[in-house]
């Protein structure tokens, strides 16, 4: 089951028009012209969207925008493969976490390409240059986690001569950060979830080097508790001099391709051209204006694979501050998962 | 009656407060009662107020002086359980509420006689809490967890984690009567209670296109008691759309997100956003669906005026602690094992004697 968006090798028309489109100056209206086209392969291809639409009796060819159509529920890529190929011929299959009784869910790519270039290019353009940097990783190594989306972004990113300071269950070897963040002549670049970049400022206290930089995917899941930003913020703070300014975090998901970075000083996320975040009014499914709460729904024409148009349950509005405006994230939208008596203590 | 007994004075004040309330059980003092009789045998009030003669020798339930309890924040039933059961023993009580609150537990406190020894706490204290000698704690296995490491000395530590309940029809059971009670439990508390079923599991396939349809219909009736509040709507949609994703068949109760009766092209149980969307499932061997749930299932309802012995042996087997009637899912007796343990005695400590000393 083959469309000229995508091929496994990464070949055919508009596998090409996507790579390509993967650049920071794609136009609005490229991208509206590409997402259309993108979304009608989709629901012809990938069964869980062509069952979707069917179901909702939207007809793609009647869909005058990328808008028109509906997004999947990221929680779909649990039910099965979210793909328009045989998902046995996977490049790679990233995984997340499962609960009691409930599945991990499953992104499968048939081509890297998409994922790596799409992560290159918003990394180098919203990141400051860590050319110089010693890089410092607070997650496993890839070779360790293989279906972890985050070990493979990281992956990507770091130099050879990274040291990589996390087990595959994610505990973190204390001698080996405190001996990777004594570089005297070197700024470090520290990466971890939230999670793990927590564990190691409380257990293992270090003051980096000035030019430092934290570089925080988010997650708090597992955790005993979870800390608010500003708590968490004062904690890098003390335990390796970093300022908001020098802390970025990464927004993105499983199920997408790719990702929204913030600096900490603002902590609004900006998007690539290519990833197109809508924050929609969950009881109209109207877009928000700025600076009111709406739900994240997000297009990705990286995800050429599988369905560009991912919905969560994240709850964000936009801001401006005096670098533009971003996206605000708020967590999760109140009542994602009912547990009976079993929601977690605050 | 003892009109001396203080814990049948605190027993009778509590009951005044509480009688009514729905889900706890709590209708009359008869209630108390039975429930001491069956946690205390042979004994019942009276093992907690002198010492009583056993087979072992004399004993003597001693009651926690103090019980710090850490609320989850769905409903507020267990939670008024459990300052029912903490007034009767007449034992100093906190509360940890949770971030978003608990309006109606709140508010209930608030109108307790002093009395009751009821407190409420908006920050967790964990020296506060490692000074009383019970903690009953309801959270996810995580949070339950990091209590635990926080707990200092021997006090007793109850916990009341993650579960789930269920609905099991008979075969022939898919009949609209059955459907409007399944429905009732399914309504119950917008179904946000870990006794709220979150799937019927039908021994026979055929009946599950029946009964889906009839439940769906039965949902109905109970559309406005489960109109979403606007924090779900997001997992309602997702709930449905996810479902049309799947290829499940999908009947919609209301024609905006809310009620939603699934039935899954490939069966498996996972719990809903509650608001009455809820699983049909053929279940002609209900074990590979049980078996990721074995240990967090709470009750089990079922469709049928008795207990077939083939489901005992299933619902003992899958440690089910609890099977009732469709239609009283939400309103267990007082005297229910909550999470398959008992309530008084879990808390209680005992002073004994060996049987050669008796007390003179």
């Amino acid at each position: 089951m083959q469309h000229p968006f995508f091929q496994p090798d990464g070949r055919g028309s508009g596998a090409a028009r996507l790579l390509q489109a993967l650049r920071m100056d794609l136009s609005r209206s490229e991208f509206d012209a590409l997402a259309l086209d993108l979304l009608r392969q989709q629901a012809a291809t990938v069964p869980p969207y062509t069952r979707l639409l069917r179901a909702l009796a939207i007809d793609p060819a009647r869909c005058a925008s990328w808008t028109d159509f509906p997004a999947l529920p990221a929680s779909a890529f649990r039910d099965g493969p979210v793909c328009g190929f045989d998902p046995a011929q996977a490049a790679a299959v990233f995984e997340t976490s499962g609960t009691t009784g409930r599945h991990s869910g499953r992104h499968y790519l048939a081509s890297t390409l998409f994922y790596e270039a799409a992560l290159r290019t918003a990394f180098h353009a919203f990141m400051p240059p860590l050319g110089r940097h010693a890089w410092v990783m607070l997650v496993p190594h890839p070779s360790l986690r293989p279906h972890s989306s985050l070990a493979y972004m990281l992956g990507c990113l770091a130099p050879p001569d990274a040291a990589w300071c996390c087990s595959a269950d994610y505990h973190i070897d204390g001698a080996r950060l405190r001996a990777a963040c004594r570089t005297p002549s070197r700024p470090v670049a520290l990466f971890g979830t939230s999670f793990a970049l927590a564990d190691a400022a409380e257990a293992h206290p270090t003051r980096l080097p000035p030019g430092s930089i934290a570089f925080d995917t988010g997650g708090m899941k597992g955790r005993r508790r979870q800390l608010a930003r500003d708590e968490f913020l004062a904690l890098l703070h003390s335990a390796f001099g970093l300022s908001p300014a020098s802390i970025w975090n990464e927004y993105g998901m499983t199920e997408w391709s790719s990702q929204g970075y913030a600096c900490m000083d603002d902590g609004l996320h900006r998007f690539p051209p290519w990833l197109r975040i809508r924050v929609l009014d969950p009881a109209t499914g109207r877009e928000c204006p700025p600076g009111t709460q709406g739900i994240v729904h997000a297009c990705d024409l990286a995800n050429a694979g599988s369905v560009a148009a991912v919905a969560t349950r994240d709850a964000a509005r936009w801001e401006s501050s005096a670098r533009g405006p971003g996206l605000r994230l708020l967590g999760r939208w109140d009542g994602a998962e009912p547990r009976g008596c079993s929601l977690p203590y605050e | 009656m003892n009109d001396s007994s203080p814990l049948l004075r605190r027993a009778t004040a509590a009951v005044d407060c509480f009688r009514g309330r729905p889900g706890t059980g709590i209708h009359s003092l008869d209630d108390v009662l039975r429930l001491l009789d069956l946690e205390f045998p042979g004994h019942g009030r009276l093992a907690l107020e002198q010492p009583v003669s056993t087979a072992g020798g004399w004993r003597q339930a001693l009651a926690p002086r103090s019980i710090y309890h850490v609320l989850a924040s769905n409903l507020s039933v267990s939670a008024e359980v459990s300052l029912f059961l903490g007034w009767i023993l007449g034992a100093r009580l906190y509360f940890k509420l949770p971030a978003s609150g608990l309006p109606d537990f709140q508010d209930l406190v608030h109108r307790l006689p002093a009395d009751a020894a009821a407190s409420l706490l908006t920050t967790h204290d964990p020296v506060l809490m490692n000074t009383c000698d019970a903690i009953v704690a309801f959270g996810s296995d995580e949070s339950i967890a990091a209590l635990r490491a926080q707990i200092r000395g021997c006090p007793r530590f109850l916990t009341y984690g993650s579960k789930i309940s269920l609905l099991w029809l008979p075969p022939g059971g898919a009949s609209p009567d059955q459907a409007a009670l399944a429905a009732a439990d399914v309504a119950a508390f917008q179904q946000l209670g870990c006794l709220s079923p979150q799937a019927c599991l039908c021994a026979d396939p055929a009946d599950a296109p029946v009964f889906a349809a009839a439940l769906a219909t039965a949902l109905r009736a109970h559309a406005a008691l489960l109109q979403p509040p606007p924090a779900l709507l997001p997992a309602l949609q997702e709930f449905r759309l996810r479902a049309h994703a799947r290829g499940d068949q999908v009947w919609e109760v209301t024609p905006e997100p809310g009620p939603t009766v699934i039935l899954p092209a490939q069966p498996r149980i996972e719990p809903g956003p509650g608001c009455g969307c809820i699983a049909v499932l053929p279940a002609p061997d209900p074990a590979p669906l049980l078996e990721p749930w074995r240990g967090h299932i709470s009750t089990l309802s079922i469709a049928s005026p008795s207990i077939p012995s083939s489901l005992w042996s299933l619902a003992t087997h899958w440690r089910i602690p609890r099977l009732c009637p469709a239609g009283q899912a939400q309103n267990p007796p007082l005297h229910w094992l909550h999470d398959g343990r008992p309530r008084l005695a879990d808390l209680v400590s005992w002073t004994a004697a060996d049987p050669a000393l008796p007390i003179s």
